[in-house]
C-alpha cells in the first residue's frame, strides 16, 4: 500500500480508533502530520457505495423491514383511532383540565420539533463548517427533520377545541368578519416558523437528494423505475454546469437553514416566554429550548443510525466515529442543558420573586418531582458517562444513552408544560394532571406516524447521501481495486 | 319506569302555557264567572257534582283546563305581551318569597323578590328550584306503584281518586306530610282531620327538637323571640350554624355588622366541626359537641351563680341545678371565664346561640337550656338582641308523631296512608322500622314528585306539581304570609297539592270551606285555587288588598302581632338532662380509637329532598369544598396519625351499624369529634342524584323521643380502599406573606392602619397603552367582611349564565364549569420562613386552629388582560367599556388564555355538554358523555337556559362576562326610554351574583361615574386589586376582611 492512502487498510469500526492517524515526517515542514481517520471503511470504492446503498431501494424488503413497518403501520392506526376520537368527542378525552390547560400534545409538539433540530444542523450548520463526518449521516438526519416536523405540526392542531377551524390561524384574506389573527400572540408566530422550517428543510433535503435520485435512476432496470426517478431527479445530468449549480444552490440554502435552526426552537420558546405564567415567563428559555433541541435531536439521530447501521448493514458508512462526534456533541449541549437548569433555579431564588421561587422548588420536589429527576438526570447527568472514551464507542451504550436522553428531553418538556401550570398564582385553582389513554396512544401513535414515514423513506430512497460521501473519499482507495469481485 | 312522558311533546305544552299565562285574563271577568257559580246554591252543587266526585276526582287527560289567573310582578304596561322580554312572578319557594323570571312561558331563574317584606334572602334550594321543575326523573303521571313488585304500570286519577275517596269516607286514614307552613294549607289538613278524621303527621328529618323541648320546659308555650343579630355586639355560639342555611335572614343581620368602619360585631364560635358559622367566627375554640352543654351551663353558672347577673341571680335552686357545672371538660377554666367576662361585658348587647348539628346530641336539652339561661341573664329575651314582636321559634321533626304512626300502622289502627313530600324510609331513624310499618297499611298513595325511597313502598304514586307548576302558601314568620302562585302550567300529568287534598276532602263529604270552594268551580283541577283565595280573603287579607294586588306583590302582611309577653318569671329549669348519656360517652371516648360522631344537615342538599339536583350536588360544601358526595371528617391530628390521604375509605362504626366512607381531613376540628353530612345516599332519588354518597340517617338513635344525630360513640378504623373525593378547589392554605392574595387584617391593626391588609408586592411599569373608557368602565367590589361563603353567588350564575354541570368525573378531572367560585382559604400565621419553606400541604399548625376566608373568584375583567395578548384568534378582547370579553364564535379554543389566567377563571368546554351525544360506539367508549347528557341535556331540561345568553359548543373558552346580557338589556331599555346608555343611574345593571348575594358583599357598577357606590368601594384605603406584582389591573376590588380581635 502506498504511504498516501492509510484508510486502504481500515475495514471497520474495531480498526478505528477515534483519534488521529500520524504520519510522522509527512508534515509539510517535516513534521509529524495528522490526519482523520477514514470517514468510509471497509476499502470501498464509488461504484460500492451506490450498491450498498441503493440495494435497499432495489430489493424487496427484508423480512424485518416488513415487521418494523407492520408495527409503525399498526401505531399509526392507533394514531388515526385517537385522532377521530378526539375529533368526535372533544378534548375531553385526553389529560388537560383547568389548570393545566395544556398537556401532552403541547409537550409531543415541542418534543418533535426539538428532534426535528438535529437534521437541520447536520445538513446546513455542520456543512458550513466543513464537518466531513456529516456526510453518512445527514441525508436520514434530515428525513428524520422533515417527518418529525409532520408529526410536530399535527399537535398544534388536534389540540385546538374546534380543529375544523384550524385554518383560522392563517392570516390570509377572508370573508369571515374579516377574521384576522393577533399578531400579539407567539402562537400565530409559531404558524410562520414552523411553516417556513418545514418548507426550508423540505427543500434543501430534496435538493440534495437530487444527484442520488439520478444515480438510483441510472441503476435502474425497469423502465417505469427508471423514469420515474429521472423524473423525481429532475432530469439530472451530472454535468459540470449542473453540479456547479448544484453546490452553489446547495450552499445558499445551508446558509438559508441555519439561521432557521435558531430561529424555530426560540420561536417556540416564545409560546412559554412571552405568557405570565411563572415557569414560562423567563428570558433563558430561547437558548434553552435551542440547545435542548440540538441535544435531542442528536439522540434521536443516534437512535436511528445505531438502527441503520444494523439492519441495512451500513457500519461502513456510518461508522464508530460518526457515533463518536455524535456523542461528543450530546455531552456537550447536555451540560449545556444542565448548565440551563442550574440557571433557572439561581434565577428563580435570586429574583426573588415568590411566583418564581415556589414553582421550582415545587418542580423539583413538588408532587411531580418525579419528572424532574427523570428529566435531570437523563439529560444531565447520564450523557456525562460519555467522558469515557470507551463507553462513547460503545453502539450499545450509546443507543441506551441516546433513548434515555430522549425520555428525558420528553420529560423536559413535561416538567416545562405541566409543572408550570399546575400551580401557579392562586393556591385554589392548583390541581393535577393525568394522562389518559389517548395521551398516550397519541404519543406512542406519533412515533408509529414517524417510523412509517422513515421505513418508507429508507425503502424509496437513498438513505446515504452518496454524491456527499463519494466526494469526502480518498480517490486513492476509492478508485484503486482492492480487492478481487 | 315503563312510561316516559304522558304529556304531548314538552314544548307544545309550554307553547301552549305561554299563552295562557301571558295572555292575562282580565279580573272582571274572573269575577263574574266567580258571581255566576258562587249564585248557585249548596243543593244545586251536589245534584251536579256529587255524582261526579268521586269519580272524576282529578282528571285532565282528555281536556287542558284554562289554569286559573297568576299575575306577574308589576313592572311592565298592565295587559301587555311583549315577546323576547322576561317577565316576574312573585311566588314562594322552600320557605322563601322569590321572583320567578320567565321567559315565553317558561321560568329560567329565581331571584330575590325586591318587595319582599321578610328580608329573609333565598335559599340554596330555592334558587336551585327551577332545574328541579324541568327534572326528568319526576313522574309524567300518577303509577300504580304495586309496593314496589315489578315495573310501575301507568295508573290515572280518577282511579287512585275513588279508591282513596272510598278510604277517607271509612276511616282510618293518616296523611304523612312535611313541614307544612302555609295558613290555608295547615287549615285545609285541619278541616280533613276535623271532618273525616285522618291522622295528620308532619315530619322534618332535620330539626331542633331539643332547642324545643328545652324552650318548653323552661318558658312554656310562649313563643321564642327572633334573634337580631344586627344589635348584638357580642354574639358567642355553641355550635351554633345560623348562617348554614341561608332564607332565614340572619346571614344578613350578620353582615350587617361586619363593617370595620362602624360597630364591627364579635363572634365568639364553640364547636367540634368548623361549620360555615364557625368560619365566620373571630375566634374559634374546639370543642366536641357532647361538650358543648357543659361549657354553656359553666358559662351560666359563672354569669348567674359567680357575677350575679339576670332575674334569676341568687336564686338557690337556680344555684344549686348549677353547682355541677363550674368547670366544664374540654376547655380551660380561663375559657369559661373568658366567655362569661365577654358576655358580661356586653351586657345586653351580648347573644347566646345554638342550635346548630351540636344540639342534636343527647346532651342538646342541656346546651339549649345553658343558652337560654346565658341569654335571659344577660338580655332578658328582649330588644336590643331579640325582637318580642317576632317569633322565631325552634323547628320540630316530630319524630314522637311519626314513631306513633309507626305503632298504629303495625297496630292496624291506620289502614290508609297518605304521604306528601315525606320520605320516612330515606330520612326516618333505623329505629322506627318504617318499611316494615308500611307492610301493615291496607293502601298507600304516595303524592311525592317522584318513585323516591318511600313511594316505592306505595300502591300508587299521585305525584303532585312542582311548586312552580301550583297553588300554595306559605308562612313566612313575623305575621308575613307569602302566596305561592303558579308560574306555568304543569309540564306533566300532575296536580298541586292543593287541588288534590281539596278534590279527595269535598268528595268524601268535607263540607265548610272545601265545600264553598268546590262550589265555586265548573273544573276540579282549579279547586286549589279557589279555596285558597276564597281562603285568603277570608281569613289573611285586610281591607283594601286586592287579590290581584297581592299576587303582584306576592306576600301580605298581617297586622304586626303582639309582642310575646314576658316569660314565666321563675323559669322551670330541668337539669338533671342528658348527664348520664354524656358521661357514658366520655368512658367510651377514653379509648384512642373512640371518637364521637356528628351528622349535620348538608349546606346545599339539607336532608337530600333535592338531591336530584345536578346545580346543588355540584356547588361545593362551603368548608370542605368536596361536590358529588359525602365523607366523614376527621381531626387533622387524627387524619394524619391514622395516616390517611383524603378519600381513603374509612369504616365507620356506630353501635352495631358499620359504613364505609372516604376521610377527609377537616380543618379546625375537635380532636375526638368526626363528622358526616346527611343528604346523600338517595337510590330512588332520579338520575343524577341516585348513589351519590352515603346515607347516614340511618346511625341515629333514639332517646327522650329526639333522634340523637350528634354525640353518637364512635370508632373508626382504616379500610384500605380509596375513593377518590370530587374536590375542585387545590391547595386550602394561602400564605399571605408570600401570596398576598387575600385581604385580611384585624380590627387592631385596622385601626391604626386602614390598609392592613391589603399590602402586596409593587408591579413593574406596563408597556401597554392604557384603554380608553369614554363612557362607562364596569367593575366590582367584593367585600370579603360581609362575604360569608355560602355559594349562592355561584348557584345563581350558573342559572342566569347556561353553565352546564359536569358530573363528579367532571369535577375529579378538573373540568368544572364555575364562572364563579367562593374560594376556601386557611390563613398561614405571619412567619418569615426561609426558601422552601411552604404551608402548602397544610401542616397542623394552620388547620388545627384555623383561620378561615373566603374569596369569591370570578373573571377579573383585568385592564391589562393577559388573556387577550395571547389569543391567536383575537377571541377575547377587550371592549370599550372594561369587559374583557369573550367571543364564541371566533374561539377555537388553544386555552392559551386559561393558561395565562393568574386566576384561573376561564372555564373551557372539554365535551359538548349542551348537545347530548348519543352515538353508540363514543358512548360506550366514553360512558361520562351519556352522564352529560343526564345532567345537562335530558328530557325537556334545557328549557331551563337563558335565552339571552349563548349556549357554548364544546371547545370553546367561556368565562364570566360581568353579566353582559344585563348590561346591554339596560343600555337598550335606556334607548327606548330616550334616555343616555352612557350614564345609567348606579345600580341599574345588577349582575346575577349581585343580586343573589343575601349579604350584600358584591357591588357592581360603572367605576367610571364618581357617585356609584362600586367606585366609592374601590377607592377606600381597604381596595385591593389583586396581583399587583404582576401588573394585571383587575376591574375587581376585594374589600380587606376584618376580624374583630378585640379582647
Amino acid at each position: 500500500m502506498t504511504r498516501s492512502s492509510p484508510y486502504a487498510t481500515v475495514f471497520d469500526d474495531s480498526q478505528l480508533t477515534g483519534r488521529p492517524i500520524v504520519l510522522p515526517g509527512s508534515g509539510p515542514f517535516g513534521g509529524d502530520e495528522e490526519i482523520d481517520e477514514p470517514w468510509v471503511t471497509g476499502g470501498k470504492r464509488y461504484v460500492d457505495i451506490d450498491r450498498d446503498v441503493c440495494a435497499h431501494t432495489e430489493q424487496f424488503p427484508t423480512r424485518r423491514w416488513w415487521i418494523a413497518f407492520g408495527v409503525a403501520l399498526c401505531l399509526l392506526g392507533l394514531l388515526v383511532f385517537s385522532l377521530v376520537s378526539l375529533a368526535f368527542v372533544g378534548v375531553g378525552i385526553v389529560g388537560p383540565n383547568s389548570p393545566v390547560g395544556w398537556g401532552t400534545f403541547i409537550v409531543n409538539f415541542v418534543f418533535w420539533i426539538g428532534i426535528g433540530h438535529a437534521g437541520t444542523l447536520i445538513s446546513a450548520v455542520l456543512f458550513l463548517f466543513r464537518q466531513k463526518w456529516r456526510t453518512g449521516i445527514n441525508r436520514s438526519a434530515e428525513a428524520m427533520t422533515l417527518f418529525a416536523v409532520a408529526c410536530a405540526g399535527i399537535f398544534p392542531i388536534i389540540h385546538l377545541g374546534r380543529l375544523w377551524f384550524a385554518y383560522w390561524l392563517v392570516p390570509i384574506p377572508n370573508g369571515r368578519g374579516p377574521l384576522w389573527i393577533n399578531f400579539n400572540s407567539a402562537l400565530s408566530w409559531d404558524i410562520f416558523a414552523i411553516s417556513t422550517y418545514g418548507l426550508v428543510s423540505a427543500v434543501f433535503w430534496y435538493v440534495g437528494l437530487l444527484p442520488d435520485l439520478a444515480t438510483v435512476r441510472d441503476r435502474a432496470t425497469h423502465p417505469w423505475r427508471k423514469k420515474l426517478y429521472n423524473v423525481l431527479s429532475f432530469g439530472w445530468n451530472g454535468s459540470n454546469r449542473a453540479w456547479r449549480h448544484y453546490e452553489s444552490a446547495y450552499l445558499i440554502l445551508a446558509a438559508f437553514a441555519t439561521p432557521l435552526v435558531f430561529s424555530v426552537h426560540t420561536i417556540v420558546s416564545f409560546d412559554f416566554a412571552t405568557s405570565i405564567v411563572p415557569g414560562w415567563h423567563t428570558t433563558i428559555f430561547p437558548p434553552y429550548f435551542v440547545i435542548g433541541a440540538i441535544f435531542s435531536g442528536f439522540a434521536m439521530v443516534i437512535t436511528l443510525m445505531t438502527i441503520m447501521r444494523n439492519v441495512f448493514n451500513l457500519k461502513n458508512y456510518i461508522t464508530i466515529n460518526h457515533m463518536e462526534a455524535m456523542a461528543k456533541i450530546i455531552m456537550l449541549t447536555g451540560m449545556l442543558v444542565g448548565f440551563a437548569y442550574a440557571t433557572e433555579f439561581f434565577m428563580a431564588w435570586y429574583s426573588g420573586s415568590e411566583w418564581e421561587g415556589f414553582i421550582f422548588r415545587n418542580r423539583a420536589f413538588g408532587p411531580y418531582g418525579w419528572s424532574y429527576f427523570i428529566m435531570f438526570s437523563c439529560n444531565a447527568l447520564i450523557p456525562q458517562l460519555f467522558w469515557f472514551k470507551r463507553l462513547r464507542r460503545n453502539p450499545a451504550v450509546l443507543f441506551i444513552i441516546a433513548i434515555l436522553v430522549n425520555v428525558g428531553m420528553w420529560f423536559e418538556r413535561y416538567v416545562i408544560v405541566i409543572t408550570s401550570l399546575h400551580r401557579d398564582f392562586l393556591p385554589s385553582s392548583w390541581g393535577m394532571f393525568k394522562m389518559t389513554f389517548f395521551d398516550w396512544s397519541i404519543l406512542l401513535g406519533s412515533f408509529g406516524l414517524f417510523f412509517t414515514l422513515f421505513l418508507l423513506f429508507v425503502r424509496f430512497l437513498p438513505a446515504i447521501a452518496m454524491s456527499e460521501v463519494k466526494g469526502i473519499m480518498d480517490p486513492k482507495v476509492a478508485k484503486t481495486i482492492v480487492r478481487e469481485n | 319506569m315503563s312510561r316516559k312522558h304522558l304529556s304531548p311533546e314538552p314544548q307544545a305544552s309550554i307553547g301552549a302555557l305561554a299563552i295562557q299565562n301571558d295572555g292575562d285574563v282580565p279580573a272582571d271577568l274572573v269575577t263574574t264567572e266567580e258571581r255566576v257559580v258562587a249564585e248557585m246554591d249548596r243543593r244545586d252543587f251536589l245534584r251536579v257534582g256529587g255524582t261526579l266526585a268521586a269519580a272524576a276526582a282529578i282528571s285532565t287527560a282528555a281536556c287542558q283546563p284554562p289554569t286559573e289567573t297568576s299575575v306577574p310582578f308589576n313592572e311592565r304596561p298592565e295587559g301587555l305581551r311583549t315577546h323576547g322580554k322576561p317577565k316576574h312572578y312573585a311566588t314562594v319557594v322552600d320557605g322563601s318569597p322569590v321572583l320567578v323570571r320567565t321567559r315565553e312561558g317558561r321560568p329560567i331563574l329565581v331571584t330575590n323578590n325586591p318587595d319582599d317584606a321578610s328580608h329573609r334572602g333565598l335559599s340554596l334550594r330555592s334558587h336551585a328550584a327551577l332545574l328541579d321543575l324541568y327534572d326528568p326523573d319526576r313522574a309524567p303521571g300518577p303509577y300504580s306503584v304495586r309496593r314496589g313488585k315489578g315495573q310501575p304500570v301507568a295508573a290515572d286519577w280518577q282511579t287512585i281518586g275513588t279508591e282513596v275517596v272510598g278510604r277517607l269516607k271509612k276511616g282510618g286514614v293518616a296523611l304523612l306530610t312535611g313541614p307544612v307552613t302555609g295558613p290555608a294549607t295547615r287549615a285545609l289538613i285541619g278541616l280533613l282531620e276535623e271532618g273525616l278524621g285522618v291522622r295528620h303527621v308532619g315530619w322534618t328529618p332535620i330539626a331542633n327538637d331539643a332547642a324545643a323541648s328545652a324552650w318548653k320546659n323552661a318558658f312554656g308555650s310562649t313563643p321564642m323571640p327572633r334573634p337580631r343579630l344586627d344589635s348584638a355586639d357580642l354574639i358567642v355560639g355553641f355550635g351554633a350554624e345560623f348562617l348554614e342555611q341561608q332564607g332565614l335572614g340572619f346571614e344578613r343581620d350578620f353582615a350587617k355588622r361586619r363593617d370595620p368602619n362602624a360597630d364591627l360585631s364579635r363572634f365568639i364560635q364553640i364547636e367540634g366541626r368548623l361549620s360555615l358559622t364557625g368560619a365566620n367566627a373571630d375566634q374559634r375554640i374546639r370543642a366536641r359537641d357532647s361538650q358543648l352543654g357543659h361549657i354553656a351551663a359553666a358559662v351560666a353558672h359563672s354569669l348567674i351563680v359567680k357575677m350575679k347577673l339576670g332575674p334569676l341571680a341568687g336564686k338557690d335552686e337556680v344555684a344549686a341545678a348549677l353547682t355541677g357545672f363550674v368547670t366544664a371538660p374540654g376547655v380551660k377554666t380561663e375559657t369559661v371565664e373568658m366567655l362569661a367576662k365577654a358576655l358580661a361585658a356586653a351586657g345586653t348587647r351580648a347573644l347566646a346561640m345554638a342550635g346548630g348539628a351540636a344540639s342534636g346530641a343527647a346532651s342538646g336539652v342541656l346546651l339549649e337550656t345553658a343558652v337560654a339561661l346565658i341569654n335571659l341573664s344577660l338580655n332578658g329575651y328582649d330588644a336590643p338582641v331579640f325582637d318580642r314582636s317576632l317569633s322565631m321559634s325552634p323547628t320540630t321533626s316530630n319524630l314522637q308523631g311519626l314513631a306513633e304512626l309507626a305503632v298504629d300502622m303495625r297496630a292496624k289502627k291506620i289502614t290508609t296512608l297518605i304521604i306528601a313530600g315525606a320520605n320516612p324510609i330515606y330520612d326516618a331513624p333505623a329505629e322506627l322500622n318504617f318499611a316494615d310499618a308500611l307492610g301493615h297499611v291496607e293502601l298507600i298513595v304516595s303524592l311525592n314528585d317522584r318513585i323516591d325511597e318511600t313511594s316505592a313502598y306505595a300502591d300508587y304514586l299521585a305525584p303532585v306539581s312542582h311548586v312552580f307548576e301550583s297553588w300554595g302558601d306559605a308562612d313566612l314568620g313575623s305575621g308575613l304570609f307569602a302566596v305561592q302562585q303558579p308560574v306555568l302550567r304543569p309540564l306533566y300529568d300532575t296536580h298541586g297539592l292543593l287541588d288534590v287534598l281539596v278534590a279527595w276532602g269535598s268528595a268524601a263529604g268535607v263540607t265548610s270551606n272545601i265545600a264553598a270552594a268546590k262550589s265555586l268551580v265548573k273544573n276540579e283541577t282549579t279547586l286549589g285555587y279557589h279555596y285558597l283565595r276564597r281562603f285568603w280573603q277570608t281569613n289573611l287579607m285586610r281591607d283594601g288588598i286586592e287579590w290581584e294586588a297581592l299576587l303582584r306583590v306576592g306576600e301580605v302582611v298581617l297586622q304586626k302581632p303582639e309582642p310575646i309577653e314576658i316569660f314565666p318569671p321563675e323559669p322551670n329549669i330541668p337539669f338533671e338532662l342528658d348527664l348520664s348519656a354524656l358521661a357514658a360517652l366520655n368512658d367510651v371516648l377514653e379509648y384512642e380509637s373512640a371518637v364521637e360522631l356528628q351528622l349535620y344537615a348538608h349546606s346545599a342538599l339539607l336532608a337530600g329532598a333535592a338531591a336530584n339536583n345536578g346545580w346543588l350536588q355540584e356547588l361545593p360544601d362551603p368548608i370542605t369544598r368536596i361536590t358529588w358526595g359525602n365523607a366523614v371528617s376527621i381531626a387533622p391530628r387524627r387524619f394524619d396519625d391514622l395516616g390517611l390521604r383524603n378519600g381513603d375509605l374509612v369504616d365507620v362504626t356506630v353501635g352495631e351499624t358499620t359504613l364505609t366512607l372516604p376521610a377527609y381531613r377537616h380543618a379546625g376540628m375537635a380532636h375526638a369529634q368526626i363528622a358526616i353530612p346527611f343528604g346523600f345516599g338517595r337510590i330512588r332519588a332520579g338520575e343524577v342524584g341516585n348513589n351519590i354518597g352515603t346515607n347516614v340517617f340511618g346511625l341515629q338513635s333514639i332517646a327522650k323521643g329526639r333522634a340523637i344525630h350528634s354525640g353518637l360513640a364512635a370508632s373508626i378504623k382504616k379500610n384500605g380502599g380509596h375513593e377518590e373525593l370530587a374536590i375542585g378547589q387545590g391547595a386550602d392554605v394561602v400564605d399571605r406573606v408570600r401570596r398576598p392574595i387575600v385581604p385580611l387584617t384585624t380590627a387592631s391593626e385596622f385601626k391604626s392602619n386602614p390598609k392592613a391588609g391589603t399590602e402586596q408586592f409593587s408591579g413593574g411599569a406596563s408597556a401597554w397603552p392604557k384603554h380608553e373608557y369614554k363612557n362607562q368602565r364596569w367593575g366590582m367590589a367584593i367585600d370579603l367582611s360581609r362575604c360569608i361563603g355560602c355559594g349562592q353567588c355561584s348557584i345563581a350564575c350558573q342559572a342566569e349564565n347556561n353553565i352546564p354541570v359536569v358530573g363528579k368525573k367532571g369535577i375529579i378531572d378538573g373540568r368544572e364549569m364555575w364562572w364563579m367560585r367562593v374560594d376556601r382559604y386557611y390563613d398561614a400565621p405571619k412567619k418569615a420562613g426561609g426558601w422552601g419553606d411552604d404551608v402548602y400541604d397544610a401542616p397542623l399548625e394552620v388547620v388545627e386552629e384555623p383561620v378561615t376566608v373566603f374569596e369569591p373568584m370570578l373573571c377579573q375583567h383585568c385592564e391589562n388582560a393577559p388573556c387577550e395578548t395571547v389569543c391567536p384568534f383575537n377571541a377575547t378582547i377587550h371592549s370599550e367599556d372594561g369587559l374583557n370579553q369573550q367571543i364564541y364564535n371566533r374561539c377555537v379554543g388553544t386555552r392559551y388564555c386559561a393558561n395565562n389566567c393568574p386566576f384561573k377563571v376561564r372555564r373551557y368546554n372539554w365535551f359538548e355538554y349542551s348537545k347530548p351525544k348519543t352515538h353508540r360506539f363514543f358512548t360506550m367508549l366514553f360512558p361520562e358523555l351519556k352522564r352529560h347528557a343526564v345532567l345537562n341535556t335530558r328530557g325537556q331540561m334545557q328549557l331551563k337556559n337563558n335565552p339571552e345568553v349563548t349556549v357554548r359548543i364544546r371547545g370553546v373558552m367561556e368565562k364570566c362576562s360581568f353579566c353582559v346580557q344585563r348590561i346591554r338589556e339596560c343600555r337598550a331599555e335606556a334607548i327606548r326610554q330616550g334616555k343616555d346608555k352612557n350614564a345609567l343611574p348606579d345600580g341599574t345593571v345588577i349582575t346575577a351574583c349581585m343580586a343573589a348575594c343575601p349579604t350584600e358583599a358584591i357591588v357592581f357598577g360603572d367605576l367610571n361615574d364618581t357617585s356609584s357606590r362600586v367606585s366609592a368601594l374601590s377607592k377606600t384605603p381597604r381596595a385591593m386589586r389583586l396581583l399587583d406584582s404582576v401588573g394585571v389591573q383587575p376591574s375587581i376590588s376585594y374589600l380587606t376582611k376584618v376580624r374583630n380581635d378585640k379582647v
